[in-house]
């Protein structure tokens, strides 16, 4: 199940914000060995300052955080444009009132294994579902993010492949992509068919919550 | 019904007119008429784009240009509304648009706030569009209707992008509206080859071939490319090219 959680309402979700924080240090920092900034276990960054909405893949049964993602208007501030230029030609950038960035999509160790004959994991499957049903409520168009050729499989395997654009670099110990995700009624039900999600994966109470904020 | 009402009333591209209308905007009194115009195009009961933190130009106050009753605004300013308004509040803390309806009115403070601005015909919905800008800037969009209920959600679902696009078009256009930034034309080195194959009168479909880039590549650049040209359409966007020089034939 996907939990909202608006960037302003952090210090309100403390405990899930700080296990958050805490997997995107293992991942990014100890897994991808990208230089971000880890403090005390937790790994932060400016954008986490700029007020960004979080999906955060909360287990049912331990209540436990299991994963999550980040998004951030492109109209603002975000990484593509301000951290990953280069994954893009000169000149060129993303800004659009209806493309919103994901980024430091991620979840703990173990989480991104998928039960027998799945292709992806349940915590995957819902972060992207998630993103599509969030994008849809906001009236996006598409989603765009930097990831690894691992992410690029799993989108493809979740029913919603990238359209890489610019060029792949190799940034820390892997390569790097800029990828545009569509949003639509149609790239839902096939995120739905190819992971065997049914119905909504977003929490309801967090969602009216963050509506009114 | 309302849905019904409005697709009879609204031509096809009422988006695409409307962003070509917006962006042709260069003084501040012709943001007014155009949200007159939005809120023509599209059957609702209101509009109104409030801007904060551009530049100069909002350090006293937010910039605001309103469709709402002169009752309605005079009301607002001498109850210090700008101070309780839950709207204000609630978009500076979220990036998603915002429901009125999801506000919590067991606070009788906000109850008494939505009571009047229904009585002063604000409208019986609203949405309210947060846009970020690069700089610190920021807006606050809302759009308003007098809808039943199933009408509404059916309203939002249909039209939500068209508002969130019209949010940043109308910011862009305040902003440029107040010096505060220069419209800009300068494409960058993919999207000039596309839009020069484009103007030799290849397809996305052969353009996509000629670069070795996805058919939805094309199109992505094509709307970045009308988006920095303020255009409507691709050959609309090839005829501007043109007329300011900007197609170099790719080297």
């Amino acid at each position: 199940m996907i939990f909202l959680v608006n960037g302003s309402e952090r210090d309100q979700y403390s405990y899930y914000m700080n296990s958050m924080h805490r997997i995107r240090a293992a991942v990014f920092h100890d897994r991808l060995q990208w230089e971000v900034k880890v403090e005390r276990g937790q790994e932060k960054d400016r954008f986490d300052e700029l007020n960004p909405l979080y999906l955060l893949s909360l287990d049912e049964e331990s209540g436990r955080i299991r994963g999550s993602a980040r998004l951030l208007p492109t109209t603002g501030p975000n990484m593509l444009r301000d951290v990953f230029p280069s994954l893009l030609p000169e000149d060129e950038f993303v800004e659009s009132a209806s493309i919103w960035e994901s980024s430091r999509f991620s979840m703990e160790p173990g989480a991104e294994t998928p039960l027998p004959g799945q292709l992806i994991s349940q915590v995957t499957a819902e972060l992207i579902a998630g993103i599509c049903e969030v994008g849809l409520i906001a009236g996006l168009t598409d989603v765009v993010s930097v990831f690894d050729a691992r992410m690029v499989r799993i989108m493809r395997a979740s029913g919603s492949p990238a359209t890489i654009i610019g060029k792949p670099q190799r940034i820390g110990a892997f390569m790097t992509y800029a990828g545009l995700f569509e949003v639509s009624d149609a790239a839902l039900a096939n995120i739905r068919r190819a992971t065997g999600l049914e119905g909504s994966v977003l929490e309801p109470q967090s969602v009216s919550r963050c509506l009114a904020a | 019904m309302y849905i019904k009402r409005l697709n009879t009333n609204l031509e096809e591209d009422a988006l695409l007119t409307m962003i070509d209308r917006v962006d042709t905007i260069r003084k501040n009194n012709e943001i007014n008429s155009a949200l007159n115009e939005m809120k023509e195009k599209y059957s609702l009961k209101n509009a109104a784009y409030i801007g904060y933190n551009m530049g100069t130009l909002t350090q006293a106050e937010p910039y605001a240009s309103v469709t709402y009753s002169e009752e309605w605004i005079n009301q607002y300013r001498e109850k210090s509304y700008l101070e309780i308004d839950p709207v204000l509040q609630a978009v500076q803390k979220s990036i998603l648009p915002i429901d009125w309806q999801s506000f919590d009115i067991s606070n009788q403070k906000v109850r008494r706030f939505f009571n009047e601005a229904k009585d002063a015909g604000v409208g019986r919905n609203g949405i309210s569009i947060p846009v970020r800008g690069r700089t610190g800037d920021s807006a606050i969009f809302s759009i308003t209707a007098n809808a039943k209920d199933n009408d509404w959600f059916q309203f939002k679902r249909q039209f939500m992008r068209d508002f969130q696009v019209l949010a940043v078009h109308f910011h862009q256009s305040v902003l440029i509206s107040n010096n505060v930034i220069q419209p800009k034309f300068k494409l960058s080195h993919r999207e000039n080859e596309v839009l020069y194959w484009t103007a030799c009168g290849k397809t996305g479909e052969e353009s996509a071939l000629i670069l070795g880039i996805s058919k939805r590549g094309v199109r992505f650049h094509i709307y970045n490319i009308m988006h920095k040209l303020n255009c409507t359409n691709v050959t609309h966007a090839v005829a501007k090219a043109i007329y300011y020089n900007l197609i170099k034939p790719p080297r």
